[in-house]
Order: structure tokens, then C-alpha cells, then sequence
């Protein structure tokens, strides 16, 4: 009695539904051999179907869509992994797609019916096709692929007995649809063990780099995966990691460059200083001793930024005490190829004490983390400037101490940022210039917080200002 | 007295030779590590001045080969190792001669000149 109920419910739910798709009911549908002649190039069609999907449930689903099941209500799909314990079974019709599992003996036992029907089409009572709701009689055909058992099953949710011409029609496109499942299917494959592999490489490579090897258990690969969950959540978390690597390999990659060129550069800048002392002990004329001293000071000057520039990217530097505004003034020098034009101006007022002579400020920090800082902002800026016809352009490191901290104020007069880009500009990827990573400004916001401090943008009435903010010890009292 | 310079860079070897000939001595020079040795073994020098890398083998190659003229204890006396690439491995082999090690670029040059020149006091 109760499944009598259930049954007629269901001839109920779909008459309900067929009338509410179609306003004439049991409306006589257009046959389906009329479709034929827009599927004359099958191949191409499910190609281009193939492309637009992501995954072989995708492509299901859009296949649904297309022209070739437009006469059909519902489509199921069950899809067997060979040597997996379940199958899966996709259900799409118009309003819905349903994804759930199956037995393997449900999914056999299924599959070798088909295989065995001559005419493959189906009755409601045959094939137990309510278990799988499937309403009225069906079309059926079972796949044999590579790595797959594959179910097609489709329906017009209807009861009258199945046309010669939709049965010929299935037949006919079961090929291509064999062809297409496997390419789907592989491609699936595929996807999957390239991100599983890309995950692995990044994982592995972070858990050498973070471990000390004498810590490394021995047979203990739970503890190992244990790990590589850890660090798969911190990646999903952070998404500064993926920053901070690049931000890494650019500086060590820098610092490389920079210490080749001081080996190459410093002992024939060597040679040169020696000779030009050697020549300055001489007797000279009067020109030639000034010109053999300007000749002198250009050699120390290049010593000077090649010892500087070392230093600024030596690796394996940390926190250190130095002074910040010649730190300012070596970056001023690194960006003065791009930023030569635009004058630049350095204050430094105390609040602590009434002191404002000072024109040196020792602090306790991260060299290179703080000259990369001053490097994006001078480098943003300059763009701004020589982009925009600001005349007489400008650039303003305006510093604060104050009781434990320092408050940098840099600014420019150029275009500034609209109120619309606000929101935007420390997010990593995001920039306005064509050639742009659009992650100066996130690698600082980022190293600014390593060093304990943080940045962010204040308003101003004309171009562009940040307050960088850094901790800081009053270590003359 | 005769002070050897070993030294590949043109300008360095000859500014260094004529700076030390102004305080009256003798300078032979040389680029090439195995025409080091063969000067070494046959003249004698008060000092030799020593860079480490050189075009065909290393400054320390020379030195070991000094061995079979001198006892440790010269070698320590007489050579002074100049390098400009100061790696702490580079200095701890240094050290297991004794020899004086000068950084280049000098912080000082007549300083260096008087290592170069006058005796260790």
C-alpha cells in the first residue's frame, strides 16, 4: 500500500512538473528526428561542449543542454571507477542535478542488463528503474572505457513506448559520446594529479625548508602528514606565503647579482684607487692634481655603492642597530636611475625631546626589509609623478619620533589615489599600471609587519601619503 | 732587500710596486702562481705579498709550496695574504699559516705599505 502511495506520488510530482514546463499538456513533441540535420557535424559539436565544461559532470550537465537531449526530460549517469567499491550516479534534468552514490553490485548488475537487451529500451518495470527514480519507460546504453564502466540513461519521463527514430538516434551517437567521455574522463585524471602533484612539490619543499633534519621521525609518515595538512591549512590561511617566497626569491636573486657584481667590480676599482694615489703622490701641475682628485673621489664614490648596495642585500641579515636616514639615502641612490628628476626631501622632528638638529637616527631594524619598503613607495611615487604633468614635483620622507615608536610620513605631490582604489591597493595582484605585479605595495604592507610595525594609507589633500609606523627605542636617555 | 708581489690585477700590482720601490726596495711582480714559486725557490725575499685568487692556481698553493724552502715559521714572517673576498673559511685557512691577512680595498694605505715594508714590531 505504501508503495503504491509512493509510485502514484511520483506519476503525480512529474505530470505536476511536465505541466508546469509545458502549458499544453501531453503537448505532441517534435520529433526528434527534425533535430538531426543541426547535428550534422556531431564531432564538432562536442568539442566545442567538451571545451566550455570543467569536468566530466559539467560536461554532462551541459550536454543536457545541448541540442542532442533536447527531447529528453532526464539524464542519469552512472559512472563506475574500475576497481572503486561505489559507482556514482548524476541525475540532471531542468531544474535539477542530483549526485549520489551506488553500489557496485546495484551498478553491475545494472550494467550487464543493458548489455544484454537487444533493443535496449526500457520499461518502468524492468531495470528496477524506480529505484533509481526514473519515470516511464527509458533509453539505455552501457560504455566500456579505459579506465571507466559508464551507464547512459535517458528519459522522457513519459510512458508511451519509445519511437523507432530516438532509438535509432541514441544508437547512432553512442560512439561519439564513447569517444567524448573518455577524453573528459582522462582529462579529469589529469587535472587531478597535476594539482595533487603541484600541492606535493610546494608542501615537500616547505616542510624541508621549515624542518631540522635531525627532527626528521624515521618511520613515522603520520607525523609527516600530519605536517603537510598543517602546512596545506597555513597555505589556504595566508595567502601572503605565496608573496613572501617571491618577495624572497627576488631578493636573493638581487643579492646574488649584486655580490657577482662587487667581486667583478671591487679589485679593478681597487687598481684604480691605488693608481690614483699613487699618481696624487707625485708631482703634479696644478691641473692635473684636480682633475687626478676628481678622478680619486668618483673611485671612492663607486666603492662606496657597491659597499653599500652589498650591505642593504647581504643575505642572512637581521635585526641590526643603524642609522635610518643614510639607509634612506643609499635607497634614494639604488632608484635614482628612474626618480633622478624628482627632488627629494627628508625631516626628522622628535617629540620626546626638543631636539631638532638631529639629522641622524639610529634604529633597530631590518635593513634590507626596510630599504625594499622606501624602494616600493619611491618607485609607486615616481610612476605617479612622471606619469601625471604634476610640475615641480616632490617627494617627502617626513619622520616623527615619538615615545616608542617612529611615525614615517612619505608623500608626493602627484595624482594621488582615488577613493574607489582604497580599498584595494595592499592586495596582492592588484595594479593600475599595465606592466604592473601589482605586489609593491603588498610585499610592503607585509614586510612592514615583519618589522613589527605596519602601513597604511592616510588621506591627503594633494597626491599620495602613507604612515609607516616602526618600533623604536629612545636609546640616548 | 726584495719584496715579491703576486697579484693578477695590472693596476694593483704596479701602483703597489712603485709605492713600495719610493721606500727604497727591490719589487718583482708577478700574475702567475707557478712563476711565484719558481721566483721564490730562486731568489730570496724579505717579504712576499700574496693575493689568493690568481689566474692558475691558488694563493695558498703558493705558500704550500714555499714549504720546501722555508720552516713554518717564516712562511708566518714573510708572506702576507691579501684577498677582497673575506669568507670566514677563507680567513680560518689563512690563520693555520700565522701570515698577516690584509683586506682589499685597504682601509689605509700607508699602513698596508709599512706591513708591506717594515718589520712586525
Amino acid at each position: 500500500m505504501n508503495q503504491t502511495f509512493k509510485y502514484l506520488e511520483k506519476i503525480f510530482s512529474y505530470y505536476h512538473m511536465r505541466f508546469m514546463k509545458t502549458p499544453v499538456f501531453l503537448n505532441k513533441q517534435k520529433n526528434v528526428k527534425d533535430l538531426w540535420p543541426q547535428l550534422h557535424n556531431h564531432n564538432q559539436e562536442l568539442k566545442k561542449i567538451l571545451q566550455k565544461s570543467t569536468n566530466t559532470k559539467s560536461f554532462t550537465q551541459n550536454l543536457f543542454k545541448s541540442a542532442f537531449f533536447d527531447q529528453f526530460e532526464t539524464i542519469h549517469l552512472f559512472l563506475h571507477e574500475k576497481g572503486k567499491s561505489h559507482a556514482q550516479h548524476l541525475q540532471i534534468s531542468s531544474n535539477q542535478c542530483l549526485q549520489s552514490n551506488q553500489k557496485i553490485t546495484e551498478f553491475t548488475e545494472l550494467f550487464q542488463a543493458i548489455k544484454k537487451s537487444k533493443n535496449r529500451s526500457f520499461g518502468q518495470a524492468s531495470l528496477k528503474a524506480s529505484n533509481y527514480s526514473i519515470i516511464g519507460t527509458c533509453l539505455a546504453h552501457e560504455l566500456s572505457l579505459s579506465k571507466h564502466n559508464l551507464i547512459f540513461l535517458i528519459s522522457k519521463n513519459d510512458f508511451l513506448p519509445q519511437e523507432k527514430e530516438d532509438i535509432l538516434y541514441f544508437q547512432k551517437i553512442i560512439p561519439y559520446l564513447q569517444h567524448y567521455y573518455d577524453l573528459s574522463l582522462s582529462r579529469d585524471y589529469n587535472l587531478k594529479n597535476i594539482e595533487i602533484n603541484k600541492k606535493l612539490l610546494e608542501l615537500i619543499s616547505s616542510y624541508i625548508d621549515n624542518q631540522d633534519s635531525s627532527t626528521l621521525p624515521q618511520n613515522n609518515f603520520d607525523f609527516l602528514i600530519n605536517d603537510i595538512e598543517k602546512s596545506l591549512q597555513k597555505i589556504r590561511n595566508n595567502h601572503f606565503t605565496l608573496i613572501d617566497v617571491n618577495h624572497h626569491e627576488r631578493i636573493s636573486l638581487l643579492g646574488e647579482l649584486l655580490n657577482t657584481l662587487r667581486h667583478e667590480l671591487s679589485n679593478p676599482l681597487f687598481g684604480l684607487q691605488l693608481s690614483s694615489e699613487l699618481l696624487l703622490s707625485e708631482q703634479l701641475k696644478p691641473d692635473q692634481k684636480e682633475l687626478m682628485l676628481e678622478i680619486s673621489k668618483a673611485i671612492h664614490r663607486s666603492q662606496e655603492i657597491m659597499k653599500n648596495f652589498s650591505d642593504i642585500y647581504s643575505e642572512g641579515q637581521g635585526f641590526e642597530r643603524f642609522e635610518l636616514i643614510s639607509l634612506i639615502q643609499e635607497v634614494f641612490t639604488l632608484t635614482k636611475s628612474q626618480s633622478k628628476s624628482i627632488p627629494k626631501k627628508i625631516s626628522i622632528k622628535s617629540e620626546i625631546n626638543n631636539l631638532e638638529a638631529t639629522q641622524q637616527l639610529f634604529i633597530y631594524s631590518h635593513q634590507t626589509w626596510l630599504a625594499q619598503i622606501f624602494f616600493n613607495l619611491i618607485i609607486n611615487s615616481t610612476h605617479a609623478l612622471l606619469e601625471s604633468s604634476t610640475t615641480s614635483s616632490q617627494i617627502n620622507i617626513d619622520i616623527i619620533i615619538k615615545k616608542s615608536c617612529v611615525h614615517i610620513y612619505f608623500s608626493d605631490n602627484g595624482p594621488g589615489i582615488s577613493q574607489s582604489q582604497l580599498s584595494d591597493i595592499f592586495k596582492p595582484f592588484y595594479t593600475t599600471k599595465e606592466t604592473g605585479t601589482g605586489l609593491g605595495l603588498a610585499i610592503t604592507k607585509s614586510l612592514a609587519k615583519k618589522l613589527g610595525g605596519k602601513i597604511d594609507y592616510v588621506s591627503s589633500d594633494n597626491g599620495a601619503k602613507f604612515l609607516l609606523e616602526l618600533p623604536y627605542e629612545d636609546t640616548n636617555n | 732587500m726584495r719584496i715579491l708581489i703576486i697579484e693578477d690585477e695590472i693596476l694593483i700590482q704596479q701602483s703597489l710596486k712603485k709605492l713600495i720601490e719610493k721606500r727604497g726596495f727591490l719589487v718583482d711582480v708577478t700574475e702567475r702562481g707557478h712563476e711565484a714559486i719558481s721566483k721564490i725557490e730562486k731568489n730570496d725575499y724579505y717579504r712576499i705579498v700574496c693575493d689568493l685568487m690568481l689566474k692558475d692556481i691558488s694563493g695558498f698553493d703558493v705558500i704550500e709550496e714555499s714549504k720546501k724552502k722555508y720552516t713554518n715559521e717564516q712562511i708566518s714572517k714573510k708572506f702576507i695574504i691579501m684577498t677582497a673576498y673575506s669568507s670566514e673559511q677563507v680567513l680560518q685557512k689563512a690563520r693555520k699559516y700565522n701570515c698577516r691577512v690584509l683586506h682589499k680595498p685597504f682601509e689605509n694605505l700607508v699602513e698596508a705599505i709599512n706591513v708591506f715594508t717594515q718589520d712586525e714590531s
